[in-house]
């Protein structure tokens, strides 16, 4: 197992932010986790990613405790958000020899002529990342957040607002990756991009309410809809609305 | 209503919207739907009035009552509820009794009347847009521009938005919105699609269905098998496009039979579940047009 | 972990070479600022306008009135009625109206004789200048009148002699003529007449001499002043050594607190949070640069108040150089402080003047520490700026030597200690 949680919990004074979530993810798979605003999601992963510490319950990651060694666990990992976190004054190439800097990536050379190669930004290595389409900045995003070679990457929304053909290029690359022993956590709220994933937890007021691959989470609530086949959007308003009388304010 | 002849719409260098020739003001709603930069923005904001063409013409009808949403959220935070709602009757020059019966129906329609003395700012995503949207149809305008209302907005949000939209143009507003979430097209009346400030298609729902040139495959539990199935069926010259969506593995094909064969033999010899055959969704459709478009520039 | 830092230096060097116009300004503004408050932060009047009102119109008043027309730094508007006085005082169109009282004569023996004069206190700088040039002015006239003064009583004294020497004319002389032969009575009289005037010539004499020592000397009516290290009290001589502190201060606090926050805004700093980048490295990296810039800064700054301003500099550079840089260090940590308190940049664009512009009031910048009462001063010594501009002053203008400043220097170090750490600690529970 690649993350393993066991019953971790997250406070913020009186709140709480994540309860006792219980979270399994192998490697090689991709797992999206999905939920409403506020759900727990970001605290979730700020605890995954070594940058909060939980409150109560355990966990490791990558094979290391959450608590003890974050530092282990971030120089393993891969973050990428939907708000594509490049330096925009920057070229494609100085974008990820700063990250080759930052990750302290032996030989930085090869490595990043390796990425640029391997996801074909050769010809806008000198481009502003200012200047680029979408689609390209999800591309250099994704390049200098795995030039590392993470064995976890980390999506937060990574393709709302591209078009669809490059959001399929993304998720071959993605699949490609995951193949090769590469794990993934997907955050998103756009069930599209949920669907994508082998594997989905979906939470709600920080606790996981359902879990399993996506064929599951149909036939398991598939008594409760008339359709043979719900889509996953109907499956989650279906869970959160039993799950809890709605309120409208934050 | 409005028409647009060869509008093109440039921000310095950039071309934002090229030729845009088109109808608005339909009954129902119209969708506008396009990834970030394809143009959205601009398109409504032109039909607000709120820039002007760069060359071509925009055609309106006279007297037309707008009403607008724009993207960021333009009431005022640190008012109410109803505070906001009365401000915009007032603009609108409604008198106090119109402005109560309406706000009364307005709270109602929205699910805000719990919160009708709550503060604007403190309002949840959704809440949010759907203040902002009555406040836009105060007065009852003929046409209702929303920019991307359900942008950012978790998914149990955006459906009462999309609810909200739906009441008011039965109410007989025409509404024109836009949205970067290609599904979202479901809910339209029609659809235009747009990518990088062209159209490529604006059309009713199920003429983009029928239309759709391919038969499409669906194979269940393949996430096992897509690495493999994908490069090979990539080289079959029959298959048109073939890409994973989670376990599932979608095949798009021109020809009816051997293709649906082929894939069934694949099913029986290694772990895949059932093949079945579907039904584009959207974004099938938007992708169709972009690989009829030659749109190779931004593929992987 | 040098390595990182070198990475992050590199490429905030990257980014201000793209990005000309904000290197530009870090570096331009110190300087454009120093010279425009350097120039308006002059308090020092030039020429005085001048109305006088004459109510005497004598020969008294009117040399007054060509005095005033001599004088350099005065420029006689005109001859005006009193209210015309109190109009052109109103509007701004005269700094001083002077009156001179029916029956002036220079001397004033009663009260209805003394001058008055008028300045306009809403506008300070203005009438407090135009006072002291007014004083000034009339304590030189008031000295030409004693010396008239004098002369005269001498005249006067000296007119006296010749009225009692001749005997004829007194009543004793036909006596005389019956009791003395002509020409003995002659020989006499001329006798008498010389002891007599010796005799009264002796007693004016010692009258003059005694009326001369009661008399004040008008030379020595002026106090003897001597002004040291600032002989002309120039006020810019005053304030650009406190100029370049401010200056630095706001630069380097604006430029550290926008530069972090940008990052935030971008959602960079949300991606370097995830990196094996410590926070600490993440500071020292985003700190350095921003150091070099201030250092520079701080040349222009120094180069710019010395040459364009002719701000004598006595003091040693080096020491200097070392206290200023302990200054900007708790500048940075400012700067660093308000960044993770700010959401956005305009946010910590207010937040940087919100605590900037009380320290150019309040640090004794213009107005002196010593008339600022109890509480507002205890204000005063919280500020940076309050314990850095007093070494300034002094290291500029009496050449001394900055470590002298034992409180002044280590209050520094603490700040910058202080705010340091306290930023570096709010820096790193803010990334987690």
């Amino acid at each position: 197992m690649v993350i393993r949680l066991e019953s971790l919990t997250k406070r913020f004074g009186n709140f709480t932010a994540v309860d006792k979530v219980h979270l399994e993810v192998g490697k090689g798979e991709i797992c999206g986790l999905i939920g409403a605003n506020g759900a727990g999601k970001t605290t979730l992963i700020r605890m995954i990613c070594g940058i909060l510490a939980p409150t109560e319950g355990r966990g490791k990651v990558l094979g290391y405790d959450m608590l003890k060694e974050r530092k282990a666990i971030r120089d393993r990992l891969g973050y990428m958000s939907q708000k594509f976190s490049l330096y925009p004054d920057l070229t494609v190439e100085e974008n990820l020899r700063f990250f080759a800097g930052i990750y302290t990536v032996k030989s930085v050379d090869r490595q990043v002529e390796e990425r640029m190669d391997r996801f074909g930004l050769q010809e806008i290595r000198r481009e502003q990342v200012s200047s680029l389409p979408g689609g390209w900045k999800q591309k250099v995003a994704f390049a200098s957040a795995t030039l590392h070679s993470p064995s976890l990457l980390i999506l937060d929304e990574p393709t709302s607002g591209v078009d669809p053909i490059a959001r399929r290029g993304f998720w071959d690359l993605l699949y490609g990756m995951a193949a090769e022993g590469m794990t993934v956590l997907v955050t998103t709220h756009y069930m599209d991009e949920a669907e994508r994933c082998d594997r989905v937890a979906m939470m709600s007021r920080g606790r996981l309410i359902m879990e399993g691959t996506v064929s599951q989470l149909r036939s398991r609530s598939s008594s409760s809809h008339d359709h043979i086949r719900p889509t996953l959007e109907e499956i989650f308003i279906h869970m959160i609305g039993e799950e809890s009388p709605r309120d409208g304010t934050r | 209503m409005i028409r647009f002849q060869e509008v093109t719409r440039r921000y310095g260098e950039k071309t934002a919207l090229k030729d845009i020739g088109l109808t608005l003001g339909e009954a129902g709603i119209h969708g506008l739907i396009g990834p970030d930069g394809a143009g959205k923005t601009t398109l409504i904001k032109l039909v607000a009035g709120l820039i002007h063409p760069t060359e071509g013409k925009i055609l309106r009808e006279k007297k037309l009552r707008l009403g607008y949403v724009p993207e960021t959220f333009a009431m005022y935070e640190e008012m109410g509820v109803a505070e906001n709602l009365h401000f915009y009757g007032q603009l609108n020059g409604l008198d106090r009794e119109r402005r109560q019966k309406r706000i009364d129906e307005l709270l109602c329609w929205t699910d805000l009347d719990r919160f009708a003395d709550r503060r604007a700012g403190s309002l949840s995503g959704g809440m949010k847009q759907k203040l902002a949207i009555a406040a836009a149809v105060m007065h009852r305008p003929d046409l209702l521009l929303l920019d991307e209302p359900t942008n950012g907005v978790d998914p149990l949000s955006r459906r009462e938005v999309w609810r909200l939209i739906q009441t008011v143009a039965r109410e007989g507003t025409r509404v024109l919105v836009s949205t970067q979430y290609l599904d979202e097209a479901r809910h339209c009346d029609r659809v235009l699609l747009l990518h990088r400030g062209r159209v490529l298609a604006d059309e009713k729902p199920q003429e983009y269905r029928q239309s759709f040139p391919y038969r499409v495959w669906i194979v269940r539990d393949a996430g096992g098998v897509r690495g493999k199935w994908l490069s090979q069926l990539r080289q079959e010259s029959s298959v048109a496009e073939a890409y994973s969506r989670g376990t599932d593995l979608v095949v798009w094909s021109r020809e009816a039979e051997t293709v649906g064969r082929m894939l069934e033999r694949w099913a029986q010899e290694e772990e895949a579940g059932p093949v079945e055959t579907g039904s584009p969704d959207w974004e099938d459709v938007f992708t169709r047009y972009l690989m009829e478009d030659g749109e190779g520039e931004e593929k992987w | 972990m040098w390595r990182r830092i070198g990475a992050l230096i590199q490429k905030e060097f990257i980014q201000m070479r793209r990005d000309r116009r904000t290197l530009a300004m870090m570096v331009m503004l110190p300087v454009l600022w120093l010279v425009a408050f350097g120039y308006a932060v002059n308090f020092d009047i030039e020429t005085i306008q001048v109305d006088v009102v004459d109510h005497a119109d004598n020969g008294d008043s009117r040399e007054l009135i060509r005095q005033i027309r001599n004088q350099e730094d005065f420029s006689l508007t005109g001859i005006v009625s009193t209210t015309e006085g109190r109009e052109d005082l109103k509007q701004g169109s005269t700094d001083v109206v002077i009156t001179i009282p029916a029956g002036y004569s220079g001397l004033p023996r009663k009260k209805e004789e003394t001058l008055r004069v008028q300045v306009d206190g809403s506008r300070l700088f203005t009438a407090q200048s135009a006072l002291r040039k007014v004083n000034e002015f009339l304590l030189d006239e008031q000295k030409e009148n004693m010396n008239r003064l004098q002369d005269e009583m001498e005249k006067s004294l000296q007119e006296g002699k010749t009225a009692t020497v001749d005997l004829s004319q007194t009543p004793v002389w036909p006596h005389l003529e019956q009791m003395m032969p002509p020409q003995a009575l002659e020989r006499f009289q001329s006798e008498w007449a010389k002891g007599m005037e010796r005799q009264v010539k002796e007693s004016i004499e010692k009258r003059v001499e005694r009326v001369k020592e009661q008399f004040p000397d008008p030379e020595q009516m002026k106090p003897e002043v001597d002004v040291l290290y600032n002989p002309d009290i120039r006020s810019v001589h005053y304030m650009i050594p406190g100029l370049v502190g401010l200056v630095l201060i706001f630069i380097t606090t604006l430029m550290t607190a926008l530069g972090i926050v940008r990052e935030k805004e971008r959602g960079t700093l949300e991606q370097l949070v995830v990196t094996p980048l410590r926070s600490f490295e993440l500071m020292v990296g985003k700190l350095i640069p921003y150091f070099l810039i201030a250092v520079v800064d701080f040349f222009l700054v120094f180069a710019v108040g010395i040459q364009l301003f002719d701000v004598p500099f006595r003091g040693e550079v080096l020491p200097f150089l070392a206290v200023s840089l302990l200054f900007l260090l708790g500048s940075l940590g400012m700067g660093l402080l308000v960044s993770t308190v700010s959401q956005n940049q305009q946010q910590a664009m207010q937040l940087a003047v919100l605590t900037l512009v009380p320290q150019i009031i309040l640090s004794g910048f213009i107005f002196p520490l010593e008339a600022m009462p109890w509480g507002i001063r205890w204000v005063s010594w919280l500020m940076p700026l309050t314990y850095f501009l007093p070494v300034s002053r002094d290291v500029f203008l009496k050449g001394a030597n900055p470590f002298d400043y034992t409180m002044e220097v280590s209050v520094l170090a603490v700040y910058a200690v202080l705010f340091l750490g306290v930023a570096a600690l709010r820096f790193r529970r803010n990334l987690g």
